[in-house]
């Protein structure tokens, strides 16, 4: 599904990622953990076209194309998603019309027929169901107002919307109660299927409780420095970073 | 500097009304054009404009043969460079309510108007070739709308319109006033809009300015409030090389509600300049006022807007907030609110603001799938549309937030 090679990035001429190697494949799910400034976030900004960041070196190939050669509208549209850390509120531009200009230009890039207006209303009703997101929520200006886990919870709406290849979730649990990480996490899992993959960027191993990752890596200083499995995230909640930091150090 | 002689030369002398047009024609001997040392035109240079040569251009006939808004059901009125076109216009009185023009010999002007401070107020007034001229009666309701519409043809037609619009007591009606290009030639709006609004009553006009990237068009609006009366306008400043706009509200009469729309959108080397004066006069009033720009390329706009809350004028509310995108970094927008309160029970309040568009948002949609010029136009929209959100009238509103979308397409 995508294979990241020796990516290397900066930002303002400073360097954040020296040399990311990841491959992950459909059905997958991989945890990316990491103390804080290590460039979880910055790794899911670059992935997904972020232009504050300058992208020095190294490959990426998302089914075949060259990711980084693309605009970040295109990498959604070929099925790149990413959940923000901190969605974005847009005053005045209200959920349902941007979804529904999201979804037609989706699909006028996969030359599909539009949306007819039932089906793009069905469909917000079934997903919106499945996060439970109250449909006053689903009218409004994206993100205004919204509680921290409503706008957590909208974006994995917006995933479930436009049905993605790939979704990158940016530190989703950060900030969320118990109950919204469930029914956050819920949601991502009930989108899962054999044919998509799902990359975790997180500080916090409980997340990893609800969303059980087949694969979880650990990034320190702009490179991943520890793979393994579900198990490494527990051993990571118990003994926290240091260890790993020693390790790298040394 | 040209003369005031010299710009109006080229314009025919008018036959009626003729105390009005000699008072004005004594007040224009004594004034000269703006200058930039004139501070209420500091940001808008007449230059250009008054060393033209415009003229009365009447006799051509446009192509187009419709101008009507697509499903509005209303009283159409055409003025092709200044003179009504009875083959496209369409109207007709309706019991209590009485569509004229000012043409017709029937009607007599009050010249109750203020054309001592400015000299295109007074040009229009000595000058003016036609206008509307409606009266609607005591309690009584004009049905449809009435739709003004100004086309522009021709080399160097100066047009220039006096529309004279009273409201009695409890009555009520609703204008749109469109002004449109036939053709890419230079040409100048010279307009003169005023309106007594009875007590009780209720006005609603929509200025929709869509003239060619050559033209200029300079505009007073002048309304009289009696008690208990609703006034509210949309302005949309879409096209035209220069806009001017001065509009004015006489809050005379207690109770009243005041509500000022407004959106420029300008691009190229556009110059649009909005000043408003609210003037509260007596107390219990509710005035609120919203301004919003979009400035790409090099286009500058200029917003000046004055609240006036007079002495015993008390529990006044009056709101008045400005809000500027600039597009480029060549925009420009010089912006003033500005409130005199000589009152002092009062909640008044004005603001504006100067900004881009949000970067973070503009990311945020493209990472959705949204080009990113289907990002900014989706921003812009959100941004100015709540200007035209008011409209009661669902077509009206349909079809102000169309014209605002074409003009974003442009950008």
């Amino acid at each position: 599904m995508i294979s990241i090679n020796d990516l290397k990035a900066e930002i303002d001429g400073k360097e954040i990622l020296r040399g990311i190697n990841l491959d992950v494949k459909a059905g997958e799910v991989h945890a990316i953990m990491g103390p804080n400034g290590s460039g979880k976030s910055t790794l899911a900004s670059v992935l997904a076209g972020r232009e504050d960041y300058e992208v020095t070196g190294g490959t990426v190939d998302f089914d075949g194309e060259d990711l980084l050669d693309m605009d970040p509208e295109e990498r959604a549209r070929e099925g790149l998603f990413l959940a923000f850390q901190y969605p974005v509120e847009i005053p005045g531009v209200s959920n349902m019309n941007f979804l529904k200009a999201a979804l037609e230009e989706v699909h006028a890039h996969k030359n599909l027929d539009p949306l007819s207006a039932k089906d793009f209303l069905a469909r917000v009703r079934e997903k919106s169901a499945l996060v439970e997101l109250d449909s006053k929520l689903t009218n409004r200006s994206v993100n205004e107002g919204f509680s921290g886990g409503e706008k957590k919870r909208n974006e994995i709406f917006q995933m479930a919307m436009l049905e993605p290849k790939l979704a990158i979730l940016d530190e989703t649990d950060s900030g969320l109660d118990i109950d919204a990480l469930r029914i956050v996490a819920n949601g991502v899992n009930k989108l899962k299927s054999e044919k998509n993959a799902t990359i975790v960027v997180t500080h916090y191993q409980r997340l990893l409780d609800y969303i059980v990752p087949d694969y979880v890596h650990v990034l320190y200083n702009g490179r991943i420095v520890k793979s393994g499995t579900k198990e490494l995230a527990l051993e990571l909640e118990e003994k926290g970073y240091d260890w790993i930091k020693q390790e790298v150090d040394v | 500097m040209a003369t005031i002689q010299d710009f109006i030369s080229a314009f025919k002398p008018q036959e009626n009304h003729t105390a009005v047009r000699e008072a004005a024609m004594g007040q224009l001997s004594g004034m000269t054009f703006p200058n930039r040392k004139t501070e209420a035109w500091k940001y808008t240079r007449v230059a250009q404009l008054v060393k033209s040569s415009f003229k009365d251009n009447s006799g051509l006939t446009p192509a187009a043969s419709n101008y009507k808004i697509p499903e509005l059901d209303c009283h159409q009125l055409v003025f092709v460079n200044g003179q009504l076109e009875s083959n496209l216009s369409n109207f007709s009185d309706q019991e209590g309510v009485s569509i004229n023009h000012l043409s017709d010999q029937s009607v007599e002007l009050n010249g109750a108007l203020d054309i001592n401070h400015n000299v295109f107020t007074a040009i229009n007034q000595a000058l003016f070739t036609d206008g509307l001229f409606l009266n609607v009666q005591k309690n009584v309701s004009a049905q449809k709308p009435i739709h003004v519409v100004h086309i522009s043809m021709g080399e160097n037609s100066g047009n220039q319109l006096r529309h004279v619009i009273n409201i009695a007591e409890g009555a009520s009606a609703e204008l749109i006033f469109s002004y449109l290009s036939e053709d890419e030639h230079s040409q100048f709006n010279n307009m003169v809009f005023e309106a007594q609004i009875g007590a009780n009553a209720d006005l609603k006009v929509i200025k929709l300015q869509s003239e060619n990237g050559a033209s200029f068009h300079i505009g007073k609006d002048n309304v009289q409030q009696d008690k208990d009366s609703r006034f509210s306008i949309n302005t949309l400043c879409l096209g035209g090389k220069m806009i001017r706009n001065d509009l004015e509200i006489s809050v005379n009469g207690s109770n009243c509600e005041t509500v000022l729309n407004g959106a420029y959108v300008c691009n190229a080397n556009q110059h649009v300049d909005n000043h408003t004066v609210v003037d509260h006069k007596v107390p219990d009033c509710y005035s609120n006022e919203l301004y919003k720009g979009i400035l790409a390329d090099q286009s500058t706009g200029v917003f000046n807007g004055k609240v006036f809350v007079r002495p015993d004028a008390q529990r006044i509310n009056a709101f008045q907030s400005n809000g500027n995108i600039l597009l480029s970094d060549e925009a420009t927008i010089n912006t003033k609110p500005e409130l005199e309160i000589y009152a002092d029970d009062v909640k008044c309040s004005h603001g504006t603001t100067t900004g881009q568009l949000d970067k973070d948002a503009i990311f945020y949609l493209r990472a959705r799938g949204l080009s990113e010029q289907s990002a900014k136009k989706l921003l812009v929209r959100a941004f100015a549309g709540e200007t035209v959100e008011n409209i009661s009238n669902e077509t009206l509103r349909n079809w102000a937030a169309n014209l605002l979308d074409a003009k974003f397409d442009t950008l």
